[in-house]
């Protein structure tokens, strides 16, 4: 794979995967403090 | 509203959420777009989910949130008596999506029994291509045109839709989406998984991912990513309003919206990275691969696939793992089109048995010519498809008229966990108006019939499936017959309380 791919998947992979995961883990996180 | 008639948690109706816009066009539409325009497309596709579908998905889903009532009642209630015709339009816009939608269900079920039928055949799908090369060609002409076991199929889809639907939000939306979901991102995985560890997979991904900067001077691309993000995150449907008209009292917005729209983004990528770089693993050749890829929606999932993966061993297997995934996820978006429908009905004051007695009827009788004919079948798909952006833009008019600033403030951040700033939302909702007014002048310039207005006899082009004439006499149908109805409308969907 050619270096500007890896760099294209990684930025993409990180923005779309990881502001799900972000996103998903903050809302478990604000959902537990309410239980609490 | 009874405690059954809303989501039982915030869980609930994330998934609802997520089903709603994880659909067929992740899995059909998304690769193939990825496949043709490269990483340019990703990028641009991930910037019109912050600018158009993100802004638009907070208002739907605060304006469900607020009103309570289906997407004519709520529209009205936000944007005022004398615009409910608009409301309507958002409604039969959506609806006629759901009724050729509901279609691809049954193709989908139809190549799912192709798929486990081949793997118990004792000539092998491989075997039948070499002695007839037209096969899967043959099979997709058979079962997409006039063919009654289709038909029945597609009823048989909604049959299903209404009853998981007639058990209620909590027992019956909340409860199918809490195993569609999760199943589809198993199987989705499981595809991505096998696809990556096939020879010369990782082409794929080095076409998918590979930025060529000079065509972002490509307008298409711009139009092609904006248009994905919109339709395959479901902003400007009123499928969020009505989802989130269900919603507990004190319902979190931004980060639900935020989940729902990432989590679509994330289902569109695994898609990708599963179907490219098994193309690019089972094409003869690097050129063959990239021609697959540009051979069209329907062509590349229901002729492409099964012969590419017919081509390996265990092949058969993941033809089934792929139809399965691909039923799942039109099914788990078939719900809330459905539910759009009840729901509306549903302010009139009918009951749930009552609804879904007519949501059946409705569906089989205008679903109909779709089932039976491909042409139909594409022409809506192409008048509702468009459509869209006249729904979009009806949101934002709302939005705007009653005061963008305060309708962030007061509605979209009043539960939120956290919050955007008001200065973004208020220019999102803005310039989205120029954006979608350009985007419709665009679309109609484009002129995709050979006679986009009138026919080689000089008449009115309507029956032309491609034609702009049967996209604006189908549009202004609807909002004139809107129009004439909007007292009416008002008072039985809006006023009642």
């Amino acid at each position: 794979m050619s270096t500007s791919a890896i760099i294209g998947m990684i930025v993409t992979l990180g923005i779309v995967l990881g502001g799900f995961v972000y996103f998903l883990s903050m809302a478990i996180r604000n959902e537990s403090k309410k239980k609490d | 509203m009874s405690q059954t008639d809303q989501f039982s948690s915030r869980w609930g109706i994330i998934l609802a959420s997520l089903g709603m816009a994880i659909g067929a066009g992740n899995l059909w539409r998304f690769p193939r777009l990825a496949g043709q325009y490269g990483g340019t497309f990703i990028i641009l596709w991930i910037l019109f989910l912050f600018i158009w579908s993100i802004p638009l998905l907070l208002a739907e889903f605060s304006i469900g949130k607020k009103f309570k009532k289906g997407v004519i009642g709520s529209y009205a209630q936000l944007a005022g008596k004398k615009y409910t015709w608009m409301g309507f339009f958002i409604t039969i816009c959506t609806l006629g999506i759901a009724f050729y939608y509901s279609i691809v269900t049954a193709w989908a079920l139809r190549y799912l029994g192709f798929s486990v039928g081949n793997l118990f055949s004792e000539q092998s799908l491989s075997e039948k291509l070499t002695a007839n090369p037209e096969y899967l060609n043959q099979f997709w002409n058979t079962i997409s045109n006039g063919n009654w076991i289709t038909v029945g199929l597609y009823i048989l889809n909604v049959l299903l839709g209404v009853f998981v639907l007639s058990k209620g939000i909590q027992k019956g939306l909340e409860k199918a989406n809490r195993i569609l979901i999760p199943s589809l991102f198993v199987l989705l995985l499981i595809i991505a998984a096998i696809a990556l560890n096939m020879d010369n997979g990782v082409l794929g991904l080095e076409y998918m991912f590979s930025i060529n900067w000079q065509d972002f001077s490509n307008s298409r691309i711009w139009i092609e990513a904006l248009t994905q993000s919109a339709w395959s995150t479901g902003a400007g449907w009123g499928l969020m309003m009505t989802i989130s008209s269900y919603s507990r009292k004190n319902e979190e917005v931004t980060l639900n919206t935020f989940i729902s729209a990432f989590g679509n983004n994330t289902a569109s990528l695994i898609a990708g990275m599963a179907i490219l770089p098994a193309v690019f693993a089972l094409a003869p050749s690097y050129e063959g691969a990239v021609s697959y890829l540009q051979s069209g929606n329907q062509a590349l999932t229901f002729t492409i696939i099964p012969k590419l993966f017919s081509t390996f061993q265990g092949g058969g297997i993941l033809s089934v793992v792929f139809f399965t995934a691909l039923f799942l996820a039109a099914f788990s978006s078939l719900l809330p089109m459905i539910e759009l429908f009840a729901r509306n009905l549903n302010d009139l004051g009918l009951t749930r048995k009552q609804t879904m007695t007519r949501v059946v009827i409705f569906f089989i009788i205008f679903g109909f010519p779709s089932a039976y004919s491909l042409d139909i079948f594409t022409n809506q798909d192409w008048v509702w498809g468009v459509g869209l952006i006249v729904t979009g833009l009806f949101i934002l008019f709302a939005v705007v008229k009653s005061g963008a600033k305060e309708f962030k403030e007061k509605l979209v951040d009043e539960d939120s966990d956290f919050k955007i700033s008001t200065q973004y939302f208020v220019i999102c909702m803005s310039g989205n108006i120029v954006l979608a007014l350009f985007l419709i002048y665009w679309w109609l310039s484009q002129g995709y019939s050979e006679f986009p207005w009138f026919n080689a006899d000089g008449n009115w082009n309507f029956f032309d499936v491609y034609s702009n004439a049967s996209i604006l006499t189908q549009w202004i149908g609807v909002m004139i017959i809107g129009f004439f109805m909007n007292k009416f409308l008002y008072n039985q969907f809006a006023a009642k309380k």
